[in-house]
């Protein structure tokens, strides 16, 4: 059996639409059984038949939200895939200015040409079936979840801290480094890739489903960060996350 | 068994004599922190290294464990996975020997684990005293695990110019005829004993009571507030149990091939300390309380093992106080819980 697929991008680099393509020995087997009809980075046909769409960027104009709904009407199923689409990524960051200051620093006396409006997540609009983590996203777990999903299994996605597969990689805490991190919040799954490189987590994958927060903001004041060093590390990714909850 | 003895200078030709037929693992130095790593030479090994981050079981008990594999072609078959390498694990301290000392009887216990049981009969353990605490929170006095009482094949102590060895099993004795060792005269057993009381002197107790009493101090503390008090310490993690040498929980996952459909089941380390350790289908989950899993743990440590089996499953390592990032230690809840 194969299923058609489309990979579609809104506010975003696009690079998670093409980590799809990058994942190297499981392409050919992939492409076997994913007909990929609509995909801006790599093919030029613009089909409306797919089973499964992939969702790359966050929501931030107008338009966006009739093509995401439509999308949604068509496909069986819909993965968001990344930090933008996931959690609004890096684009959030804009909420914490005043409303056309990003529009006008960026696009200069042309800001008019340009409309924009309050950054959100896919899940905002419409039902996501499943959500592919991280700032891009993860090779591995795209192939994790495409099998899954052709085989009608529930993706192996991890609901616990980085620090465990970090601790569990035998990596030095970066907080023994003087650094700080987001691992102890952070959804794993990424093999705690940063740490193992010895720099912080910036929280890219999102939190687990209930994070420690208290505890997590204990942490942080311990190891002397300020109260606005500490905010500015969870507005990095997470700012839609806590404009849900308490904003950071 | 018996007691032998090797001197320093032959230590290192009986151990890179080991390296072409087995897979020698040994501490080695990590920047300021120590592992125990695959060695090509006795050179690489840290002889006088501190507690490893992670204990030795990761080679019989491996982060991820392929169990087997499934192949769909001419009909499903089943392929277990077992991993024969022939392995020495070297310069364990008597805490680790007494870790695996520990999972040796629990997984061979009951509905037994073929893959750990496996490797572990293909690996060779020749353990290392250490001289002193090798960290301020380390309590293995307290835990009783100063010197091995089984576990290991070989263990070695420092004299000074020669290493006393003493022999644990006829794999042990085996290994010892390879040569450089002979048996320990009256001089050597002198020299064992004393550096056995200077190692007792020289370890303080770091809990403020007989750990005799510790099945029944935990059992008394059931219902008390520290469950809750440690709950606003803890995020959930599994650093505690990750690092743990007597931890073996872990979790079954499949994994499959989109392309042919061979599947390989593989588990992974779990950690009761994570959110959805007890969660069963339906969404029930039996410790979905945070002080209720820290509480699991602590009594796992110091009273339901010591009642089945007649050992802590705690070797006073200390590895869990310094990973935990609110600094939650093992130690410290032992004595506050008497407070
Ligand atoms: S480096 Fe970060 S992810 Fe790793 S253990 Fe420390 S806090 Fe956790
Ligand atoms: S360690 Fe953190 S920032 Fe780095 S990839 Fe993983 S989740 Fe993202
Ligand atoms: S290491 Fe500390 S924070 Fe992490 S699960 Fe264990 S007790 Fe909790
Ligand atoms: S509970 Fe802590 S101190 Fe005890 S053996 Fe495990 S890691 Fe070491």
């Amino acid at each position: 059996m194969t299923v058609r697929a489309g990979v579609f991008a809104f506010t975003s680099c696009e690079g998670c639409s093409l980590i799809t393509l990058e994942v190297e020995d499981r392409l050919l087997e992939i492409l076997g059984r994913v007909e990929f009809v609509n995909f801006r980075e790599a093919i030029d046909d613009k089909s409306d038949d797919y089973d499964i769409a992939f969702i790359d960027g966050a929501i931030t104009r107008e338009h966006e939200v009739g093509e995401l709904m439509k999308i949604r009407e068509r496909a069986a199923i819909l993965v968001a895939m990344g930090a933008c689409a996931v959690q609004g990524g890096l684009y959030f960051l804009k909420e914490y200015h005043e409303p056309g200051e990003t529009l006008a620093y960026v696009y200069g006396d042309k800001a008019g040409q340009f409309d924009t409006m309050p950054v959100r997540p896919v899940s905002q609009y419409v039902k996501v079936d499943h959500s592919l983590y991280g700032c891009p996203i993860d090779k591995r777990e795209f192939v994790e979840v495409v099998t899954a999903l052709l085989s009608g299994r529930r993706p192996n996605i991890p609901d616990y801290p980085v620090c465990n597969e970090c601790r569990m990689s035998e990596n030095i805490c970066v907080f023994e480094r003087g650094l700080a991190c987001m691992g102890p919040v952070t959804r794993a799954g990424c093999g705690a890739i940063c740490p193992s490189r010895h720099v912080g987590c910036f929280g890219c994958r999102g939190m687990v489903d209930k994070p420690a927060l208290d505890q997590h903001r204990a942490v942080l004041t311990e190891r002397g960060l300020t109260e606005e060093e500490i905010t500015a590390r969870y507005r990095m990714f997470n700012g839609h996350w806590g404009s849900a909850h308490e904003k950071p | 068994m018996g007691l032998m003895a090797i001197d320093k200078r032959d230590l290192s030709a009986f151990i890179d004599g080991l390296i072409p037929q087995w897979e020698v693992v040994a501490p080695v130095p990590v920047e300021f922190k120590y592992a125990f790593r695959k060695v090509g030479s006795f050179q690489d090994v840290a002889l006088d290294y501190t507690n490893t981050m992670l204990p030795p079981k990761k080679f019989l008990l491996p982060q991820r464990d392929e169990l087997f594999s499934c192949n769909p072609e001419g009909g499903p078959s089943l392929t277990p996975r077992f991993d024969e390498t022939p392995r020495v694990l070297f310069g364990v301290h008597s805490c680790d020997v007494h870790g695996i000392w520990l999972l040796d009887d629990i997984l061979a216990e009951g509905c037994s684990d073929p893959h750990y049981l496996c490797r572990r009969s293909n690996t060779l353990i020749i353990g290392l005293d250490c001289k002193g605490p090798c960290h301020d929170n380390a309590f293995c006095k307290d835990m009783g695990t100063l010197k091995p009482a089984g576990g290991f094949d070989l263990f070695l102590t420092d004299l000074g110019e020669r290493y006393a060895v003493q022999v644990g099993t006829g794999a042990g004795t085996a290994l010892a005829e390879r040569g450089g060792f002979y048996m320990a005269d009256f001089e050597v057993r002198e020299e064992f004993f004393a550096a056995w009381q200077k190692k007792q002197s020289g370890f303080p107790n770091r809990i403020g009571y007989d750990t005799a009493a510790l099945p029944n101090i935990l059992a008394e503390s059931y219902d008390d507030i520290i469950w809750e008090a440690l709950e606003m310490r803890c995020f959930d993690c599994g650093a505690c149990t990750t690092v743990c040498p007597t931890c073996y929980c872990f979790d079954v996952l499949d994994e499959n091939d989109i392309g042919t459909d061979r599947s390989i089941r593989y588990r992974r380390w779990d950690s009761c300390q994570l959110q959805d350790f007890a969660a069963v289908a339906g969404g029930a989950n039996f410790r979905g309380k945070r002080s209720d899993r820290l509480r699991h743990r602590l009594l796992r440590k110091g009273k339901y093992f010591k009642e089945k089996f007649g050992r802590f499953a705690c070797v006073g390592c200390g590895r869990c106080g310094r990973s935990c990032l609110l600094h939650i230690d093992v130690r410290d809840v032992f004595n506050q819980l008497k407070g």
